[in-house]
């Protein structure tokens, strides 16, 4: 008799069982290594833990994250890969699925796949395009500009960022659409005003000069545009990069955009919606657990503990991304084959010096370059 | 619960049984053997696909073939089409459609400027390594009249949010192609060439 009793019980806790797991819970290992691997400066180890992704709803993510230690390596090929593909993928998620959709209110918004905050999903597109850039493929990132803007358009209250405005303004400057990159110039100024951004050329007014006029360069002069990713290493964040050129100092940079302040913003903007959802999936367990209780105490005891014990917050996020981006814009000598950059803390103390060689790409009077205080 | 149980279990069977027996592609991978007609396939979404490359190249080469222009079989280079679009696209297969088609048809000649510094190359390399007899002379390239040149643009529309169980989306093309003549820098020849295309998305699925 006890036996036949224990039967619907052992039932109703494989099929609990079966639900769980069906909802794809995926390991986040790799992903875990991966980061501390990369924040230490073992970048051929990050990529190696990652050669081979899973199929779950992490994959938007991890190749996000892939393509970053790709690009910071200097694999650019096959980071832009990652990327597209995760761009791809990200699309395809517009489709709601149902079934992740049911399992994410009886379990968390962890079996949902990841699709990211919308700062996210545009940096895919902000980092495409330097990988473009940096491969010296303008037409390219011209096309990431576009999709940058237009998912600009597309934000629906979440936070706005100077940095992806203006590196989509440039790479159509680099194109030649410069009434469509004074565009995206302006927002930038309206962003972040105290900058001082020359919305018509996207140069930067220097210390005391006058606002009210465009900021032109000699006719045979040519610039540096290098993209900045300030990191931090051994704990402190740099606050500004200075550029030297033959051992003369060409200028310093302007910081643009910060991403924990993105990630914070995003996180407030779904915190409501969150929260909602959280009440809607306590009665959904509440109201399985009852059921199962009214069959059996022990079965409903059985099925409340794990249920609620599951409960956990989505807390993915796309983690190597840099801290802060910055941009210097500078004169430089035409014949520029190399420059340093030297990382400086808030009270100006040097964090770190780096001489870039690679990559610099050239068009026309435009020297353009990537650099990431990397560990 | 037992009934339950037998009712899924049952469910399954049948749902196998027909799955199989129907040879049901959700199941198994197929090959068309055929060739496949660009024409006549229908689109499987909205983004640039290899129909549009045809049928945009073969109308901007109808009209290019009648224009007065080619009369004397002129010598052209192909300068590029630009991307203007959000889509990663290449242009160059367009421009490289066009030119197979008028070469063949002995309309026009076409300079070879992306093979430029592999000639230049070579031309270097037979003048240090070759006997003067098999030697190609230096100085001795044809220029280009006419400089074909163009651009590609999207516009895309989708509905806006709303309650509905799917989302339409239209895309329109619109390539520009010039011919732009080297000794005046008048366009001498334009055409423009447009594509529409809507779908609708699910915003529900499995």
């Amino acid at each position: 008799m006890k036996i036949l009793e224990l039967a619907p019980i052992k039932a109703y806790s494989l099929l609990l069982m079966l639900l769980v797991m069906g909802t794809g819970c995926a390991t986040t290992v790799p992903l875990d290594t991966a980061r501390r691997n990369f924040s230490s400066g073992q970048l051929e180890s990050a990529d190696q833990t990652l050669a081979t992704l899973p199929n779950d709803q992490n994959k938007v993510l991890s190749l996000m994250e892939r393509g970053m230690i790709r690009h910071v390596r200097h694999d650019f090929t096959n980071s832009t890969a990652d990327w597209l593909n995760a761009v791809r993928i990200e699309k395809e998620l517009e489709v709601n699925s149902i079934t992740k959709a049911g399992a994410s209110m009886v379990v968390n918004d962890s079996t949902l796949a990841f699709r990211g905050y919308p700062y996210e999903q545009t940096y895919l597109h902000v980092y495409l395009a330097k990988n473009f850039l940096a491969m010296g493929l303008w037409g390219d990132a011209g096309v990431e500009a576009r999709n940058i803007a237009l998912q600009m358009e597309k934000l629906d209250g979440f936070p706005d960022d100077a940095f992806s405005h203006y590196l989509a303004g440039f790479c159509l400057e680099l194109c030649g659409d410069d009434s469509n990159a004074a565009m995206q110039y302006r927002q930038v100024a309206k962003l972040v005003p105290e900058i001082g951004i020359d919305a018509t050329t996207g140069r930067f007014f220097p210390p005391n000069a006058p606002t009210n006029q465009p900021v032109l360069l000699p006719s045979n002069s040519t610039e540096l545009v290098c993209f900045l990713d300030f990191d931090g290493d051994a704990g402190i964040l740099p606050y500004t990069a200075a550029v030297y050129a033959d051992g003369k100092l060409l200028g310093t940079s302007r910081t643009l955009t910060s991403i924990y302040q993105l990630q914070t913003a995003s996180s407030e903007r779904m915190a409501t919606r969150q929260a909602a959802k959280s009440i809607s999936r306590f009665a959904v367990k509440g109201a399985l657990a009852l059921a199962a209780w009214s069959r059996d105490e022990n079965l409903g005891l059985l099925t409340g503990l794990l249920l609620f014990a599951l409960e956990d917050k989505d807390l993915r996020r796309w983690e190597t991304l840099p801290a802060k981006l910055a941009v210097a814009r500078l004169p430089c000598p035409s014949d520029l084959k190399q420059f340093e950059v030297e990382f400086r803390s808030y009270s100006g103390q040097t964090v770190k010096r780096i001489t870039v060689t690679s990559p610099l790409f050239r068009k026309d009077r435009i020297f353009v370059s990537l650099c990431r205080d990397q560990p | 619960m037992s009934q339950i149980l037998t009712t899924a279990k049952l469910s399954l069977v049948v749902l196998s049984t027909l799955a199989i027996g129907s040879g049901c592609s959700v199941f198994h991978a197929s090959v068309q053997n055929e060739a496949v007609n660009t024409a006549a396939e229908k689109p499987l979404d909205t983004g640039y696909d290899f129909a549009d490359l045809r049928s945009l190249a073969e109308a901007v080469n109808t009209e290019l073939v009648s224009s007065p222009i080619l009369e004397k079989k002129p010598i052209l280079v192909v300068m590029g089409i630009e991307n203007r679009t959000d889509e990663h696209i290449d242009t160059k297969a367009i421009t490289d459609t066009i030119r197979t088609k008028l070469i063949n048809d002995g309309k026009a000649f076409f300079i070879n400027e992306s093979r430029r510094d592999a000639l230049m190359k070579e031309q270097g390399y037979q003048l240090v390594n070759c006997t003067p007899e098999t030697q190609t002379l230096i100085g001795k390239q044809l220029g280009a009249r006419y400089m074909l040149t163009g651009s590609l643009i999207k516009i895309s529309k989708e509905t806006p949010k709303q309650i509905s169980l799917s989302r339409k989306e239209q895309v329109y093309f619109q390539l520009t192609v010039e011919v732009t003549d080297l000794q005046t820098g008048l366009i001498a020849w334009t055409t423009q060439k447009e594509r529409v295309r809507g779908a609708s998305k699910p915003i529900l699925g499995w």
